[in-house]
């Protein structure tokens, strides 16, 4: 892989990996990337700061991105610095960079992915509607998302447990973004 | 005689291209007249590779034509790359999920990863180095919140063929 940019995925995520089929064994050369590690970055982080008023009216799959930026973001302030990591290893390595309340947002997320609800009215929605249509399931899909939005039918479809943002959510989650960008361009980190 | 465009530009081709071709292979919404996406990233790959414009396809209304845009880019991207800008080789080996997941009970995955690899003994090995699952499935730390995340590697010879691309998307679409 002649002229890889390690913020397509880390090379260390392809040690994870498995071959379904094809090369076992790859070479990768990479190029430099820091500029748009910065840039996915500064997205990122501004994506959070923007939509976290919209959380409780966020259709799944919004939700679910939203989720995903948050553990996303600590691998993200690592790369900027040329560490890239496989998502699950940079925790550890990034939670001493961020306060104890910055650094609640990811627990807190990492939470919610815990309990998500396998076999909610959601999960059963997506298999039926990929069984029965799967050429037209992706806009199906698409559009129960809006009406799950539409009539905030969003807990009962897809989770047992009660719905609630952690104290401060809204001023750690700001905070928690704001300090990945601050990181990033630090060379403390 | 390498041709010279700014390390800004090829970078921002690259990430381009990929998008691009992400779009037409994966995306089954998208239509070639439906908006101006593709006529707007044809632009921009015009002005990253000016002296390649003849080459990057006339028509975004039709998927040929879309594919001849990405072929035709990608063919000329090897001349741009300069070598100084890559860094040395780094090996990595990637069992097969035969070794790594198969020996696990869990029924459901070793179903979704015997039909990925029907998937690439059927059609996607003629156009395809590799077919990768990566993230929590391939580590098998997932919980119900997980993906499934998949990688191809595509040939050159295919990024750089519109047929193959057609082919492809043929493939990896259902209809």
């Amino acid at each position: 892989m002649k002229f890889y940019p390690e913020t397509y995925l880390p090379i260390e995520c392809y040690r994870n990996a498995v071959t379904i089929g094809g090369r076992e064994s790859l070479v990768f050369n990479n190029r430099n990337a820091s500029d748009e590690s910065l840039k996915a970055l500064d997205n990122l982080a501004s994506a959070l700061i923007n939509r976290h008023r919209h959380i409780k009216t966020m259709s799944v799959k919004e939700y679910k991105n939203y989720l995903s930026y948050i553990m996303l973001l600590p691998a993200l302030v690592l790369g900027c610095h040329g560490q890239y990591l496989y998502k699950r290893d940079s925790f550890s390595i990034a939670k001493p960079l961020f306060s104890s309340s910055e650094w609640s947002v990811v627990d807190w997320a990492s939470q919610q992915r815990l309990f998500w609800q396998p076999k909610g009215l959601y999960s059963s929605m997506i298999k039926m509607t990929c069984k029965v249509c799967p050429k037209y399931a992706p806009l199906m899909l698409q559009y129960i998302d809006y009406l799950i939005r539409k009539t905030h039918f969003f807990d009962r479809a897809t989770r047992m447990r009660a719905f609630q943002l952690p104290e401060n959510f809204a001023s750690n989650t700001v905070d928690f973004a704001n300090a990945a960008k601050r990181l990033a361009r630090s060379d403390a980190s | 005689m390498r041709n010279e465009i700014g390390i800004t530009n090829i970078h921002m081709a690259q990430n381009l291209l990929r998008d691009m071709l992400f779009r037409f292979l994966n995306n089954p919404r998208t239509r070639p007249n439906q908006n101006s996406y593709w006529d707007q990233n044809r632009e921009k790959l015009r002005q990253a590779f000016p002296q390649d414009l003849r080459g990057f396809g006339d028509c975004s209304k039709t998927w040929r034509g879309i594919a001849q845009t990405i072929s035709s880019a990608f063919s000329a991207f090897g001349k741009y790359v300069n070598e100084q800008d890559i860094s040395e080789g780094r090996k990595v080996i990637i069992p097969a999920w035969q070794a790594k997941v198969a020996k696990s009970d869990e029924i459901t995955n070793t179903e979704l990863f015997k039909s990925l690899m029907s998937c690439w003994n059927s059609d996607l090995h003629n156009f395809a180095l590799g077919f990768y699952v990566h993230g929590s499935l391939a580590s098998r730390d997932y919980t119900a919140y997980s993906d499934c995340d998949t990688m191809i590697f595509l040939k050159s010879s295919s990024a750089q063929s519109m047929n193959d691309l057609i082919q492809l998307r043929n493939i990896l679409i259902p209809t």
